[in-house]
């Protein structure tokens, strides 16, 4: 018998949507990393670019260091991190809930999302000089922002989560003896879980934003303040460090997210990473 | 013509007391902000307990409509539904349903989404344990009982649904197109379980489906309706004897009947 002639199999990795190694997939986060920083080493190390404006990963990493080394660093990051949170939860325990009213009932839909709507393209940032009138500038004025920047979104996306859950899933719990409440808590809520954590994700994002914006205009303390000073002091350095520590806040809690929601819905079709 | 009609042309109405289902001049009107819909008019048919009949017709005739409406999911315009000498006002657990749509819960496993109804009626956890047991064995899926939905196949998932809507005891089993989206071969392999299941539970069987093999194998009478606006455009008796275990064995009189209808529905 003649062994089999190897055919050689068309090109993997240039197919559309198809998965490809680990490896080359590895590969392709890395180079992305490696591009940024090798463009950023030219630019610095052979002074294209002014040191003030742009220091080199070496100063940046030493200041890294220093700061998260400083008690005082941990102390910004400490506020930082409270502000995101009291604002967010605030966001989400009364957001949720209108949203998922407003994706239930018609009447509440009428009641809630025109209104969400236009507030909605009403910058959060402006209302920091109102917000600064009505609550000063204590941490009730930040979380206060975060507030507006998330809520209005978060409900507009939950009520829009919630209407587009399967009518006939609904309708299979009314003949199998849901009552309505039932169908409520049953059927909408579990249904709704996956996409609720998604879009929770997504808020958290703007949290940071909405943080930093607070943090920028008027504080005395956490990591929009930092960069604020650092600013102040053309120490250029530490502004890239208060950004990246944000980043690798975002990032760490958006890997929170994702893993919990694999954890937590084992059963979800499709993307959850 | 007439002559090769009177075999398939169904029996005179039977008595009130064997009628499960009996709905008369039922209309339904859809009101947009722009036009009005007249999506069935004048609908009248009986189901008698026990019976096998299926709804045939084109997309968009309204048969999702007629059973929406008799599961009490959506009001009717006009006329009246009566199952079980009952007014139909809402949905009820008497009148279990499967849809065309996959429709399993995707966050219980198999076996909690059979067991849905009877937690709601707040059975004891041994006597639901035992009818889960008894319908996933029916359905088959003994296997699966503690996968999700989607490590399921098609097939897999209209069987459990089958087997969630009669783990509820239904006395009026209404099924959407339940095989429309499988392939050939499951179809066929989930019809011969549905009249096995029939043939056991005795449950009645309101059918949808725009199949007409389907339709002449599976029932004992068809509705055949016409659209704009949706009506019911013939009764066929279709207990015929074609078949004799699964095999079709009559095919003339298949064929005639089949011919008669695919006139209908072309016409
Ligand atoms: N909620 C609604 N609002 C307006 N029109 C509707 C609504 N539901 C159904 N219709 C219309 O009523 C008609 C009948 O719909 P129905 O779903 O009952 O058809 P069908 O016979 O089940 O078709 P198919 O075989 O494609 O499932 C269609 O023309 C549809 O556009
Ligand atoms: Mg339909």
């Amino acid at each position: 018998m003649e062994p089999p002639t190897k055919k050689k199999r068309p090109n993997k990795l240039f197919k559309i949507r198809e998965e490809i190694p680990k490896g080359w997939y590895l590969l392709g986060i890395a180079f992305a990393f490696l591009s940024v920083f090798l463009i950023w080493s030219t630019l610095s190390w052979l002074n294209v670019v002014n040191e003030i404006f742009l220091p080199t990963p070496f100063t940046v990493v030493v200041a890294f260091f220093e700061s998260i080394a400083s008690a005082e660093f941990w102390g910004h990051i400490g506020i930082s991190v409270y502000r995101v949170f009291m604002g967010f939860l605030l966001a989400c325990l009364i957001g949720i809930p209108l949203g998922i009213l407003a994706g239930t009932f018609k009447f509440a839909e009428s009641a809630v999302l025109p209104l969400t709507e236009f507030i909605r393209y009403m910058p959060a940032a402006a209302f920091i000089p109102l917000i600064m009138v009505w609550a000063g500038i204590g941490e009730s004025a930040k979380i206060m922002v975060i507030f507006i920047g998330c809520f209005f979104q978060l409900v507009l996306m939950v009520a829009d989560d919630t209407l587009r859950i399967n009518r006939d899933l609904l309708s299979a719990s009314y003949t199998l003896g849901a009552k309505r409440i039932q169908v409520i808590f049953k059927v909408i809520v579990p249904a709704l879980l996956p996409k609720l954590m998604s879009t929770m994700r997504l808020i958290m994002g703007w949290a940071w934003t909405y943080l930093i914006v607070a943090e920028l205009v008027a504080a005395n303390s956490g990591l929009g303040y930092t960069i604020m000073k650092a600013q102040r002091f053309l120490d250029t350095e530490l502004i890239f460090v208060g950004i990246l520590v944000i980043g690798l806040l975002g990032l760490t809690i958006d890997r929170c997210f994702a893993i919990a929601s694999k954890k937590l819905f084992p059963w979800a079709e499709g993307g959850n990473h | 013509m007439l002559t090769v009609l009177k075999d398939p042309i169904a029996r005179p109405r039977p008595k009130a007391e064997d009628i499960k289902i009996d709905v008369s001049k039922l209309g339904k009107v859809y009101e947009t902000k722009k036009n009005r819909f007249e999506a069935l008019k004048d609908v009248s048919f009986y189901v008698q307990n026990g019976e096998f009949v299926t709804f045939l017709g084109p997309s968009g005739c309204g048969k999702s409509t007629v059973l929406r409406i008799l599961a009490g999911l959506e009001e009717p315009s006009d006329g009246s539904v009566v199952v079980s000498g009952k007014e139909v006002t809402g949905p009820s657990v008497e009148r279990g349903m499967v849809f065309q749509s996959y429709t399993l819960f995707p966050w219980l496993t198999v076996r909690e989404n059979i067991e849905f109804g009877l937690k709601l009626k707040k059975m004891s956890k041994k006597e639901r344990a035992e009818i889960t047991d008894r319908y996933l064995k029916i359905v088959g899926l003994e296997r699966f009982a503690d996968s999700y939905g989607k490590e399921l196949s098609g097939g897999m998932k209209q069987r459990v649904a089958i087997a969630r809507s009669l783990a509820n005891n239904p006395d009026v089993l209404l099924m959407d197109e339940p095989f429309g989206a499988l392939d050939a071969q499951t179809k066929q392999s989930m019809q011969h379980l549905l009249l096995d299941i029939w043939k056991k539970e005795k449950t009645t069987i309101v059918f949808i489906t725009h199949d007409i093999d389907e339709a002449l194998f599976l029932s004992q009478r068809i509705y055949v309706m016409d659209a704009r606006p949706g009506r019911i455009a013939e009764e066929i008796n279709a207990d015929l004897n074609l078949y004799k275990d699964n095999e079709l064995v009559n095919v003339d009189k298949f064929m005639k009947v089949k011919k008669h209808i695919v006139s209908m529905l072309q016409h």
